[in-house]
This record gives C-alpha cells, sequence and structure tokens, in this order.
C-alpha cells in the first residue's frame, strides 16, 4: 500500500517535472530535452549557464560562466558559432535517438532472457549504448568538464565511463607507478589488476595539508594518521545487486629481530562492506554506526621505531566472492601472510593505495593513546647480525 | 612603423651634421630606397604585430566548439563507412563477375583480359562550382 | 530458381540447376560524370561557414604598407574604402573591451578588407546611371562584374528526363524501356562460332541503339558485376563507361530513353534488379 503511494507520487512529480520543462524550452523536443526516461542529473544545472549554451551568449551580459563583470562584457565570441552549434546538436541528436531506439528493443529482450548471463549481456549492451547516446550530448560534456567528480552521477554509466578515462589519465598511473616504485608490489602481494578508483583521507586533521585525499606514497606524520581513515572505493564497472569488499592496511616493514628481517603486520581489517557505484565511501559515520560489523582488526596506526628505516603502510581493496565470517578472519595481527589470506578468502584484489611513515615526535603520542609499549630505539646503522 | 625618411628630416639632418644643433628625440639612420624595400618585404614576412589576438573561449563556447567538432567527425565517420561499404561490395562484385566469366566463357575472360593500350580521354572534365556557358558538347563526330 | 537468382555467392548452384546454358550478355552502365561540383549539405555548408570565421579570426593582419605604396592614389583609394577602426583613446570609457590596434586592425576580431572593384553594384548607382549602365556592358568589356552561369539549367525547369544538360552537380545514367520496363542498355552475344569480347559487344551495341555521335570512354575491359536474369535465362556482365561529349540519339524512334540519377533509378528500375546494381552506382 505504502509504496503504491510513493510510486504514484513519484509519476505525478517527474509530469510536473516534465511539463515545468516543457513550458520553459517549448522550443526544443529532441530526445535530449526529454527528461521522463532520462536522469535529470544528465541535466546542466545552471539555468543562466545552459541559456547561453542553446540560445546565445548575450551580449550586454556576457557569458555567465566568467565572474568578473568587466572581462565578461569584453567577451567576444566567434561568429557563426551559435548556428553551427544548432546544426551540430541537432545532428548529434539524432544519432542519440537512433540509440535510444535500440535500448529499447534491447530492454524488451531482457523483459524475455531466459539465463542471467544472457541478461548481463544485454545489459552490458545497453550500458554501452548508454554511454554513446550520451557522450556528445553537450549538457553532459560541460558537467564533466566543469564539475567537480563529487558531483557527478555516478548510477548513469556515462558519467562513470568519462571518471574511468580520466582516473585512467592520470591518478591510476601515478597510483600504479607508486605501487611499483615502493615495492608495495611484489612485497605484498604479487601484482594488481586495478579496476576501482581508491582514495584515503584522514578526515579527523584540522590542516588542509593532512586533511585532503592523500597522494600515494606520501610521507605522513604519525598524528595526521592516528585515526582510521576514511576510504572512497569508485566502482566504474555497473554493480547490479551489492558488491562486499574486505579492505585491510598491512606495514611489511615491521622490523623482525628474530630473523634480522621483516615482517608483515596487520594494522587495519574490514570485511563485508557493501558498497556501490552510487555510496561509494567507507567514512567515519559508516564505521560509527556499522563499524562492528565490518571490522575484523581494528585500526591501529603504524608507529615507526626511531632509526627504523621509513615504513610503508599498504592498503588493499577486494572484492568478495561471498561473505566472510569474521570470527574466521580474526586472529594475531603481527607476521600477517596477506597472500594465504587472500587464497583461503577467494578475494580479488582490485584496487590499492600506500602511504609512508617514519619516527616523528608524535609517535609516542599516538602510541600512547593507543596503549601500546614503548617503541625501541635502534642503531643508526643497521648491523649484519641480530640484536639478540 | 617603418617609415621613410621625410623630406623636412633629411633636410633637418643635414643641417644638423653641418651646424651641429641638438636635435630632440631619437635619431634615426637613412635609409636607401633598396634597404627600404628589403625591410618591407621581411615586414611582410615577419609575424611582428601583425599577430591577431589569441583567442580565449569562455566555457560555453568551448562546449559549442566540441559538440560542433563531435557532429563532424560522426558524420565525416558515416560518410567513410558508407564509402568503405561500397568500395567493398564493388570490389566483391568485380571478383565475381570475373570468377563467374572464366567459368561461363573462356574465350569471353581471355578476351577481357587482353592487353591494350588505354589513354585517359583529355576530354573529360574536372567539375567545377559553376557550369561553362554551354554545359554539354554535342558536336561530336567519330574519327573514321 | 527465381530466389536463388538474385544472390551472387550461389551462381555456381544456379548453373548446376538450369537445363539450358544461359546466354552470355553485356549490359552498359553508361554515365555522365558530374559537369559541376556536388551540392553541399546543410551542415557540412554551415561547419565550413564557421571554420572560415575561425580562419580570419587567427590570420594575420594584411601588410598594406607592403601593397600600397604610401602616397600613390591606389593607396588613397584602397584608404577611402577601408576606414580606420576605432581607437583606443584612454579618455573613453569602453564597456565591450578596449580596442587593440595594431597596423590599423582590431585584434580582438578579424579584418575586414574592401578591395576597389572595376564595377559598381547594382544598389551603388543612380537611377539615371543604371539603365545607362545596362546598355553599356559588353561581353568583352574587362572591368565588368563577372556573373557565374546558373547552377540549374534549362533542362531542370522543364524537367526533360532526356537531357545530358539536367542535374549537371550528379552522375546520370542512360536507361532504355524494354516493353513495359526501364533497364540499362543490354546486349546478347550473338549465336554465331566467333565470341565477341563483352566491351566490343557493348559499344557495338550503344552505336547500333544510339547512333555513332557518341565519344565515350570504357573504363575497363573487364565486367565489373554480373547478374543472374532467371527469367530470361541470362547472365548479365556489365561493363562501366563515359560519355564525354556527343548525343544519345535513338536509332529506332519508338524507343524511350531517360538520363537518370541513383535514386530517380530507383524509382524507374525493377526493385530487385536495382537492389542487385545499386552498390555500382554512385551517389554523387
Amino acid at each position: 500500500m505504502l509504496n503504491r503511494t510513493n510510486l504514484t507520487r513519484a509519476r505525478s512529480l517527474r509530469y510536473l517535472a516534465s511539463k515545468r520543462f516543457q513550458s520553459t524550452e517549448s522550443s526544443s523536443t529532441g530526445i535530449w530535452s526529454d527528461f521522463s526516461k532520462r536522469s535529470p542529473s544528465l541535466k546542466l544545472s545552471n539555468p543562466a549557464i545552459k541559456k547561453n549554451i542553446f540560445d546565445k551568449i548575450d551580449p550586454s551580459e556576457g557569458p555567465a560562466s566568467i565572474q568578473n563583470y568587466s572581462r565578461r562584457l569584453a567577451y567576444h565570441s566567434i561568429n557563426e558559432i551559435d548556428d553551427t552549434f544548432k546544426v551540430a546538436y541537432e545532428y548529434l541528436q539524432e544519432q542519440s535517438a537512433e540509440k535510444y531506439q535500440q535500448i529499447e528493443v534491447l530492454e524488451k529482450q531482457v523483459a524475455q532472457a531466459q539465463s542471467e548471463t544472457e541478461v548481463k549481456e544485454l545489459k552490458d549492451r545497453i550500458e554501452a549504448l548508454l554511454v554513446e547516446a550520451e557522450a556528445s550530448n553537450p549538457e553532459v560534456l560541460y558537467n564533466t568538464s566543469y564539475l567537480s567528480s563529487e558531483d557527478l552521477d555516478k548510477s548513469q554509466p556515462v558519467y562513470r565511463q568519462i571518471l574511468k578515462e580520466k582516473w585512467e589519465a592520470f591518478d591510476l598511473m601515478v597510483t600504479m607507478q607508486r605501487l611499483e616504485q615502493l615495492h608495495v608490489i611484489p612485497d605484498t602481494l604479487p601484482t594488481l589488476d586495478p579496476k576501482v578508483d581508491v582514495k584515503v583521507k584522514f578526515p579527523h586533521n584540522l590542516k588542509d595539508e593532512f586533511s585532503s585525499w592523500v597522494t600515494p606514497g606520501e610521507i605522513l606524520p604519525a598524528f595526521a594518521v592516528s585515526q582510521p581513515p576514511t576510504i572512497r572505493i569508485q566502482e566504474f564497472e555497473r554493480v547490479d545487486q551489492e558488491q562486499l569488499y574486505t579492505v585491510v592496511v598491512v606495514n611489511p616493514d615491521t622490523p623482525d629481530l628474530a630473523t634480522n628481517s621483516f615482517s608483515t603486520t596487520l594494522q587495519y581489517g574490514l570485511a563485508n562492506v557493501p558498497l556501490n557505484n552510487v555510496d561509494n565511501t567507507i567514512s567515519t559515520s559508516t564505521l560509527l554506526t556499522q563499524g562492528d560489523s565490518y571490522t575484523f582488526q581494528h585500526y591501529i596506526p603504524l608507529t615507526p621505531e626511531k632509526n627504523a628505516q621509513n615504513q610503508r603502510a599498504c592498503l588493499w581493496v577486494f572484492r568478495q566472492a561471498k561473505p566472510l565470517a569474521l570470527d574466521a578472519l580474526a586472529g594475531p595481527n603481527t607476521h600477517f601472510d596477506i597472500r594465504t589470506f587472500v587464497e583461503t578468502n577467494s578475494l580479488n584484489p582490485v584496487g590499492a593505495h600506500v602511504w609512508r611513515q617514519h619516527f616523528d615526535r608524535s609517535v609516542n603520542d599516538v602510541r600512547r593513546s593507543y596503549g601500546l609499549e614503548k617503541g625501541k630505539v635502534y642503531h643508526r646503522v643497521r648491523q649484519a647480525h641480530p640484536v639478540i | 612603423m617603418f617609415k621613410t625618411i621625410w623630406g623636412s628630416d633629411k633636410a633637418v639632418a643635414s643641417v644638423a651634421a653641418t651646424s651641429k644643433i641638438f636635435i630632440r628625440g631619437k635619431q634615426k639612420a637613412a635609409m636607401t630606397p633598396s634597404t627600404q624595400r628589403i625591410v618591407n618585404q621581411l615586414s611582410a614576412l615577419s609575424a611582428s604585430r601583425k599577430q591577431p589576438k589569441l583567442l580565449s573561449l569562455c566555457n560555453e563556447d568551448l562546449i559549442k566548439n566540441r559538440t560542433i567538432t563531435n557532429a563532424w567527425n560522426v558524420y565525416k565517420r558515416k560518410l567513410f563507412q558508407k564509402r568503405d561499404e561500397q568500395f567493398e561490395k564493388q570490389y566483391n562484385s568485380i571478383k565475381n563477375a570475373m570468377e563467374d566469366l572464366k567459368q561461363t566463357s573462356p574465350e569471353l575472360f581471355e578476351l577481357a583480359n587482353a592487353k591494350e593500350q588505354k589513354r585517359f580521354p583529355l576530354e573529360m572534365r574536372i567539375p567545377t562550382d559553376f557550369p561553362p556557358n554551354q554545359p554539354w558538347v554535342y558536336n561530336y563526330a567519330p574519327k573514321k | 530458381m527465381r530466389g536463388l537468382s538474385g544472390n551472387l555467392s550461389r551462381v555456381g548452384l544456379v548453373r548446376a540447376y538450369s537445363t539450358a546454358n544461359p546466354t552470355v550478355s553485356s549490359t552498359l552502365i553508361l554515365s555522365r560524370n558530374p559537369v559541376i561540383t556536388a551540392d553541399v549539405p546543410k551542415f557540412e555548408a554551415q561547419y565550413y561557414k564557421y571554420q572560415n570565421e575561425l580562419w580570419r579570426r587567427l590570420m594575420w593582419t594584411f601588410p598594406k604598407w607592403f601593397y600600397f605604396r604610401e602616397g600613390t592614389l591606389a593607396e588613397q583609394r584602397f584608404r577611402q574604402l577601408n576606414k580606420d577602426p576605432v581607437a583606443d583613446n584612454p579618455n573613453i570609457e569602453f564597456p565591450r573591451g578596449r580596442p587593440q590596434i595594431r597596423h590599423k586592425r582590431d585584434r580582438r576580431f578579424k579584418q575586414e578588407l574592401k578591395l576597389p572593384k572595376t564595377y559598381k553594384e547594382a544598389d551603388e548607382l543612380e537611377p539615371a546611371e543604371l539603365e545607362q549602365a545596362q546598355d553599356t556592358i559588353t561581353e568583352d568589356d574587362l572591368a565588368r562584374k563577372i556573373v557565374p552561369n546558373s547552377r540549374t539549367t534549362k533542362a531542370d525547369q522543364e524537367n526533360d528526363l532526356t537531357s545530358l544538360e539536367r542535374k549537371l552537380s550528379r552522375t546520370l545514367y542512360l536507361t532504355i524501356q524494354n516493353g513495359s520496363t526501364w533497364i540499362l542498355p543490354n546486349f546478347p552475344e550473338p549465336s554465331s562460332e566467333q565470341v565477341t569480347a563483352l566491351h566490343t559487344l557493348a559499344e557495338e551495341g550503344l552505336y547500333k541503339i544510339g547512333g555513332e555521335k557518341i565519344n565515350y570512354f570504357n573504363v575497363s575491359n573487364t565486367p565489373c558485376h554480373v547478374y543472374n536474369n532467371s527469367k530470361d535465362n541470362k547472365k548479365e556482365y556489365f561493363i562501366k563507361s563515359h560519355i564525354l561529349s556527343g548525343d544519345f540519339q535513338p536509332q529506332d524512334k519508338s524507343m524511350k530513353f531517360l538520363w537518370l540519377t541513383k535514386e530517380e533509378l530507383k524509382t524507374h528500375l525493377d526493385k530487385e534488379y536495382y537492389q542487385d546494381i545499386e552498390h555500382l552506382l554512385s551517389e554523387i
């Protein structure tokens, strides 16, 4: 009953919205101005800029995207650009309408499809067509070019595709370079086939320097990482149902005095975290409300001892094939073997991140607040034989 | 920018040379007409002060320009695809016709493949934007 | 049998099943190539216009001093036609941006030049002059305004489908009437022992039906297509050629012929036949 009323309300709202849209823009009637089936997030939200693009830049006002008044008035457009744009827009819109017709046919096939693989295949094709149909829409172009990636609606395949291209062009390359140069690969896991964009920040910091997104490989002081991080895992592929993720932070540089070598320590472990395209962040509020049902290893920041070398905090993100039992995962966090962990739980590594730490003035405070024993002080020069 | 020495200047310069009177302003060296000509020619080739202001479009116009370019690319791609498809069909059709002819009539196949000196006709015209006064030549008499 | 005949890849099958050997014949695709350039579609025209504007906006300033020596009459005439732009006066407020004048051109915009003409446009003349001007214009007057010929001809206006002067921007193809249907001219191989080459057959056939006053260029001696005419038990090999000058004058007065474009062929020819040869015809 409740569902039904909601549905009718939504329908009437959508109808009203489309009415309003028609009344303001009666001139355009193509597929790109029809929002009965398309998401309103494909719209250009700023009405002044929209008017500038679709009508003309009024010389007495200037383009709305320029803030400075005198610069705005002094702007001169190119001749013929508006007329040419109109013709080009009509042409592209026709092409897009053809794509939408194909999508309609495919959607009917999805309704009749028998097997799950067939449905997935059809849905993939629909998604590819949706990207093609919207990629050259000027409103979408404007949104992707000038809005921040946070404001884009990731449920739309076209935005995901464009974000993926942007990610591949820069962030992915930086991440992979740091992972390889700092030997996160293969010190922790043999290799990585990156599928998701992993971003990390520590929002408890007040300084901009430490509270913004961490560049992979950055060296951070202990106080800046003293609280669990906010992790954003952006999936670019379509997530039909909920996908579960496992996130671990390991330190492969823990000094192992017995062997005069290093061992891996598990610093943080989350499992069964449900995320999708839109809801993609493991934030402080998620941890506060549902943290207990995800955490199998509580966060312990890295606290490098004096004269120990730089330590890497390697964050790995895995896709889970099935839900895992948290009790089975919990165990001692020292001498953690990440490769067996991945193998036994059949995890699929899809993303990684790394930051570094060394001893600084705040390490002792952090140790005290986490109830850890006092740190050792090593020799400045590492000896050939074990200390013990 | 490059100016010849005016008559009055020349007079002033000659006076200055003889009587050493102080003249306010920058002194210009006299230029012979041939030097002047070369300077003019070089100045026509050089970019100095002749370049227009750099185009800096606002976001809206950039989007318009990209849309126009996108549409043009799609349009051209469609044309080329259509053309390529037609070429492929034509090629297949020639190949098929020749294979068929070889089986149907080997003599005709031989005759079709016989080498012959063929010359491109000089009378063939390249299309122009506007037609000539007489669009078509009717009075042709076969050479016999 | 009928269904199979249209399919090119099953030529062998057709041969195996047909009772009598099909007659070999040669079909001539005689085309008149376009005389004028193709009509530009709306989008293309608009795009070129836009690119032209961009190009002009980014062009260097015209080096006037190089072409017009100072103090000459030509320079004076040029100066009269091309007024200087508004100067950048520091005491004046320019709401739409300060002019940036270099070499008497505002470098924010494209430079528009007017060159002295040897004639006057119709709207520049006084009414009295107008009559006089029309009388004095002669063909060999070098100073006259050059007006290009119209792209549409008399044949277009009269819709004369048999004229070679129609649709100058398109390729025209010769079609003749065969009974009640329209076909491309087709000439069967004579039933003597001696075979005639396909291109010779086409040439001789063309001269026979259209007279000898045709200057034509045969592109190749090899056929470009084969059509299995199951109705007449015929194999039609297509030979491509262009008419260069002369005219098609039907020797048999009752014979009807037309010069048609690709689209018009679609409406005139048999549907199956047209679909089979569609790819041989030019879009332009």
